[in-house]
């Protein structure tokens, strides 16, 4: 193309060709670089913070083989102790007979003449005690109290608690009263309250068992526990 | 007079000046655009890889994040169950094994006094923040004689003696001793009271 041989119409089209020129270089700037170079730092910080995820996530998976190791240990104390004693309801949600069933059979061991000694149960139901935990939205454990009112003399007594007291440390004999009997002061009259702990919720048992599988299976398809 | 002929057509003319405009403008017009266009190119490359590489990292996102939240489930699991075996823990280090302290009971006794009632406590309570069994034996009966007094004190010495045994006896604590107002008692006889409190045990 020709300049015109005018100086002044000359300058005017260089200006003109440079107004273009500018115009045309913050077109581009604006709406081709800018958008991209938008793009490619919001991409660039999203790598970023993939990539401090990703590290924080493979120390969180990294340390998961020890977490499961230390959780089946966990589950297996927590069902060695519910299996032997912790109470289990009956049917009908039905402590007694299972408690009784116990007491009788440490009175037994203890050579407490349950014929003589006018034996008598009653089963005072199952009741909370305030919140321990500060995990759950209430604890795991409630407490079943079995009454056993008995006549029976201060050694088959010692010896009636300790049999109890021995096989389940996780019991309590929560109260405790010997009173005389005048008249027969080879006797006392013994009224003996029994707690046991029982689980808040029973399907907690069968939870932790399907977690115990699930965790063993886990270990199984990934060739170990600490991977 | 001066006369200048200029024998040179227009057209042949040439500028003696160093800078040319016609060719200044030709370049530009060149070089402008080819720097635009490899700088848009190497904006748009480096936009694609960086793309490229967004991609690969949300695609190892992808397999990271189930993985990472069911190490935060297990975390969890951890923390539930393991705060379910500090309750039962709870159960069996908060209670006191009162064979034991019948057996000191008895032993305490001195022939010259007679239990007429022993108990024991071991409720769960909850003081302030606390959840706690504080333990407590206590004793009622009938010191008989002159040394109805010292068979008394005996008592109460007996259980303080063992106070740094465990269980830990906190506090022996004589509530009465006074006569006796039983028919069949005598003018040296006492009647008394004994509260033996062990150290509470809390929960957690």
């Amino acid at each position: 193309m020709k300049l015109p041989e005018n100086k002044k119409e000359r300058m005017q089209m260089l200006g003109m060709g440079a107004a273009v020129g500018i115009a045309a270089i913050y077109a581009l700037v604006a709406f081709g670089i800018k958008p991209i170079l938008n793009s490619k730092k919001a991409k660039e910080t999203r790598i970023v913070e993939l990539n401090e995820e990703i590290a924080k996530a493979d120390r969180t998976i990294n340390a998961s083989g020890a977490d499961r190791k230390f959780n089946i240990e966990t589950i297996k104390k927590i069902l060695a102790i519910t299996d032997t004693h912790i109470l289990k309801p009956g049917l009908g949600d039905n402590y007694q007979l299972g408690a009784e069933a116990i007491v009788e059979k440490h009175a037994r061991k203890a050579k407490v003449n349950l014929k003589e000694s006018k034996f008598e149960t009653r089963g005072l139901g199952v009741k909370a005690i305030p919140k321990v935990t500060n995990r759950r939205e209430s604890n795991a454990l409630n407490f079943f109290v079995l009454r056993i009112i008995i006549e029976a003399g201060y050694h088959d007594v010692v010896r009636f608690v300790r049999e109890i007291e021995s096989a389940n440390p996780y019991l309590a004999v929560v109260s405790l009263s010997i009173v005389d009997i005048p008249k027969q002061p080879e006797l006392h009259k013994i009224t003996m309250d029994i707690q046991w702990p029982v689980l808040a919720e029973p399907e907690l048992d069968d939870e932790l068992r399907a977690q115990l599988k699930q965790l063993d299976d886990n270990s199984e398809t990934s060739g170990g526990l600490d991977d | 007079m001066n006369l200048r002929a200029d024998l040179i057509l227009e057209t042949e003319q040439r500028s003696a000046s160093a800078f040319n405009l016609k060719a200044v403008i030709r370049m530009v017009s060149v070089i402008v655009p080819l720097c635009l266009a490899v700088v848009v190119t190497m904006f748009v490359v480096g936009w694609m890889t960086t793309g490229s590489k967004l991609k690969t990292m949300e695609g190892l996102w992808e397999t990271t994040e189930p993985k990472k939240n069911a190490a935060l489930q297990l975390r969890t699991d951890v923390d539930l169950n393991t705060d379910i075996l500090r309750e039962l823990e709870d159960w069996k280090k908060t209670r006191i094994a009162f064979h034991v302290q019948l057996v000191e009971a008895q032993k305490a006794v001195r022939p010259g006094i007679v239990i007429h009632r022993l108990t024991i406590d071991q409720a769960v309570r909850q003081m302030g923040e606390q959840v706690e069994r504080a333990p407590k034996l206590s004793m009622t009966g009938i010191a008989y004689g002159d040394t109805a007094q010292s068979d008394v004190d005996s008592l109460k010495r007996y259980f303080q003696k063992r106070a740094a045994t465990d269980p830990k006896i906190q506090k022996v604590d004589i509530a009465f001793f006074r006569k006796a107002t039983e028919k069949d008692s005598g003018k040296a006889d006492r009647s008394f009271h004994v509260d033996c409190e062990y150290e509470p045990r809390r929960f957690n």
